[in-house]
């Protein structure tokens, strides 16, 4: 608490005690108000100044106006414990609405601590300690265990083990040596290591995420502009509801003044929209806040708000659902042994950086004696041609060994086959497999679960490996031999149908992520292009947290919701019940002050780490409805 | 020219939101966005203007909120 939340509380105390004091104890009239009235002006004061300022300013419609009018007015009608006690309970809910609005700031804020304070650069050979923004690209810093890395940069010297889940989320530790790259963010946790900067403060990885926390408020969701839009009109027209309640019923029906302008009173007490404008972007933030220490960054409450609608979800394949890189999965050898097939294809393919070429020579494992390969070829879309030991190999596509009137079964395994012809036969092939990654599966069942109706895999790649690779993991629908136009054109036909997500690995997948509802890009740490191009961005590379993103949006959603049906619920609900003739000063605060604090307290919950769900959070949406309806009871 | 702030002292979300507009009418202010949940003012404008803008930030902003402080980050 700050020391001003501390000054009221004292006051609030104060005046409680008073009040009680008074009402139960004090029999003498005079004395009774002297102390009521006494007690309203402590926690009053404050509220009728800050009134009478914004009336001469001339800022009408404020919450401290109003309540200063219904106070004074209850004081007017002689009903002075009425007015102390709206006075006491309104600024007692001021004070709570500070106080966890700042200790849900301060765990937001904990939640992205990813900026350091200091860093320690390296110049003229002595170690300087700055703060992060004094450094320029091109130094040196150094990096000490238990230090978080300031900006981003290459290592230049040592090897150590860093601890990437305050960026991606991800508790194991990364391995780097002298050449990696280093994010800012990252904590080392072995070795000290000295890192070449390759960007200011301003331009890391840590500057653009919290940049893009921070900022997130401006891409605002239908439900905070329909709050925001709610909430100007709403004061004003309770205002003139409670004038209008006073007046005419007296004018009109010649029925009694006082009377009425009780019940008006009322009305003002209910209206400030204080629980909604507070607890609906409160969620949105926690969710945001919640969903970054996951390693899940949202650009904005708009797209929980369309994530929790998704019902369509689309899939890149390769590097997304797979691992995008390929391994050998299967040698099938004719008239040689497989060994012998293994290592010719990996000499004629030595000479080559395709991924495919690496992979053979990565299971291959053995040195590559290189004076025993002659007239390497590259056969352009086809494959490559070489002499080794004397000996004419032929590696590549079916179509390269047929051009050569070699003939050779035609596998149908899916997958990319290495065919291969030794010495004008051919010997066999080489099954190359870019493998589902291992929680693919899983991660899209709970999407399922996660109430996603839909799911589709697109891919470039051949209709072998996309559908084994489909079944594999249970998409609904694969779609392949796709080019980057024709996704686009894909997902344009399924919007159509529904709200679509797309997952894909934002860097070639731009296009798609632009037309698309809501675009995730995976595996984003250090690409500022998929940071750019998507609305979700999930640092590292697991798939489960498209699923967990789609439960958080709506269970969001489901908080916003609750809290929008039961603040205008009991706000409406005290306004007519007035007009009927239950006009309790009391019960009208407690029902304000009271949904003011369950809304609050509903919205924190986004804030507690997911599925670590105690059994009091459990039982808050209950307690919503009991206590609402308790308020409404007793007081009613 | 974009500068960021520390906002201190907006306790309530109607407020923020009203301070934010008062911002946003400010002569040479090209957009303004007042986070209320991490107190943080981003504002666009012209590097020369600024001095002369803060100080209207901090009027308007007392207008609403008596204890309105700026501080630059």
């Amino acid at each position: 608490m700050t020391r001003r939340q501390r000054k009221n509380l004292y006051k609030i105390l104060l005046s409680v005690a008073v009040i009680l004091v008074s009402v139960i104890f004090v029999k003498n009239e005079y004395v009774k108000t002297l102390l009521l009235c006494s007690a309203y002006a402590v926690v009053g004061l404050d509220v009728l100044c800050s009134a009478l300022r914004k009336i001469f300013s001339r800022q009408l419609f404020d919450e401290e106006i109003l309540m200063s009018v219904a106070t004074v007015g209850a004081l007017v009608l002689h009903e002075f414990s009425e007015a102390a006690m709206v006075m006491t309970l309104y600024q007692l809910g001021e004070l709570f609405q500070s106080v966890a609005v700042g200790k849900s700031r301060n765990s937001i804020k904990e939640l992205m601590k990813l900026k350091v304070d200091f860093a320690t650069v390296i110049r003229d050979g002595k170690e300087i300690k700055v703060i992060p923004e004094g450094i320029s690209k091109g130094e040196t810093i150094l990096v000490i265990p238990g230090e978080k890395v300031a900006l981003d940069g290459i290592i230049e010297e040592g090897e150590s083990s860093f601890d990437t889940s305050s960026l991606t989320g991800e508790s194991v530790p990364r391995e780097l040596k002298a050449g990696d790259h280093v994010f800012s963010g990252m904590i080392n946790i072995q070795s000290p290591v000295k890192i070449k900067t390759e960007s200011v403060y301003t331009e890391s990885t840590v500057a653009k995420i919290l940049n893009l926390v921070e900022t997130s408020s401006f891409y605002k969701s239908q439900s905070e502009k329909f709050i925001t839009k709610f909430s100007r009109k709403y004061t004003p027209c309770v205002f003139f509801a409670a004038l209008a309640t006073a007046i005419i019923p007296t004018l009109l029906f010649g029925q009694s003044f006082l009377i009425w302008l009780r019940r008006a009173l009322v009305f003002l007490i209910v209206s400030c929209p204080c629980a909604l404008v507070i607890s609906v972007p409160l969620s949105f933030f926690g969710a945001i806040g919640a969903a970054s220490k996951q390693g899940v960054l949202i650009k904005g409450s708009e797209y929980i708000e369309t994530l929790s609608k998704v019902s369509i979800v689309a899939f890149d394949k390769t590097g997304t659902v797979t691992k995008g890189e390929f391994s050998v999965s299967k040698i099938s050898a004719l008239d040689v042994n497989e060994e012998k097939l293994l290592e010719i294809t990996a000499y004629a393919e030595s000479f080559s950086n395709h991924p495919i070429a690496l992979s053979i020579i990565k299971e291959y494992g053995k040195e590559i004696q290189k004076e025993r390969i002659k007239n390497v070829v590259t056969i352009h879309g086809k494959g490559i041609s070489a002499e080794i030991d004397g000996k004419k190999v032929l590696a590549g596509s079916r179509q390269l060994l047929i051009d050569n009137e070699i003939h050779i079964p035609y596998n149908d395994d899916g997958g990319t086959c290495v065919y291969v012809a030794y010495d004008n036969s051919a010997v066999g092939f080489i099954l190359l497999e870019d493998k589902a990654k291992k929680n693919a599966a899983k991660s899209l069942q709970a999407l399922k679960q996660s109430g996603i109706k839909h799911i589709v895999m697109l891919t470039g790649d051949n209709e072998n490996s996309a559908q084994k690779v489909g079944k594999e993991v249970g998409a609904d629908e694969v779609y392949s031999g796709l080019l980057p136009q024709d996704k686009v054109e894909k997902v344009l036909q399924m919007k159509e149908k529904g709200v679509t997500a797309f997952v894909g690995d934002g860097i070639n997948d731009a296009p798609v992520l632009s037309c698309v509802d809501v675009g995730f890009a995976m595996g984003a740490l250090g690409s500022d292009a998929a940071v750019e191009a998507a609305d979700i961005v999930i640092m590292n590379d697991d798939l489960s947290a498209v699923a967990d993103a789609v439960t958080l949006s709506k269970k969001t959603m489901k908080i916003v919701r609750q809290n929008i049906a039961l603040s205008l619920g009991v706000k409406f609900g005290v306004m007519i019940l007035s007009i009927l003739g239950f006009d309790n000063m009391y019960a009208a605060i407690f029902a304000d002050v009271g949904v003011m604090i369950i809304a609050v307290l509903n919205s924190m919950r986004m804030m507690k780490k997911k599925r670590a769900a105690s059994p009091f959070v459990a039982l808050l949406p209950s307690a919503n409805t009991v206590s609402c309806v308790l308020i409404l009871r007793k007081f009613l | 020219m974009i500068k960021k702030y520390e906002v201190s002292e907006i306790d309530c979300a109607v407020c923020a939101g009203k301070i934010e507009d008062a911002i946003k009418k400010i002569d040479g202010v090209k957009s303004a966005m007042l986070n209320f949940i991490m107190q943080t003012l981003t504002v666009e404008a012209d590097e020369a203007e600024f001095e002369r803008i803060e100080k209207e930030i901090i009027k308007a902003g007392r207008k609403t909120e008596r204890n309105f402080e700026l501080k630059k980050i």
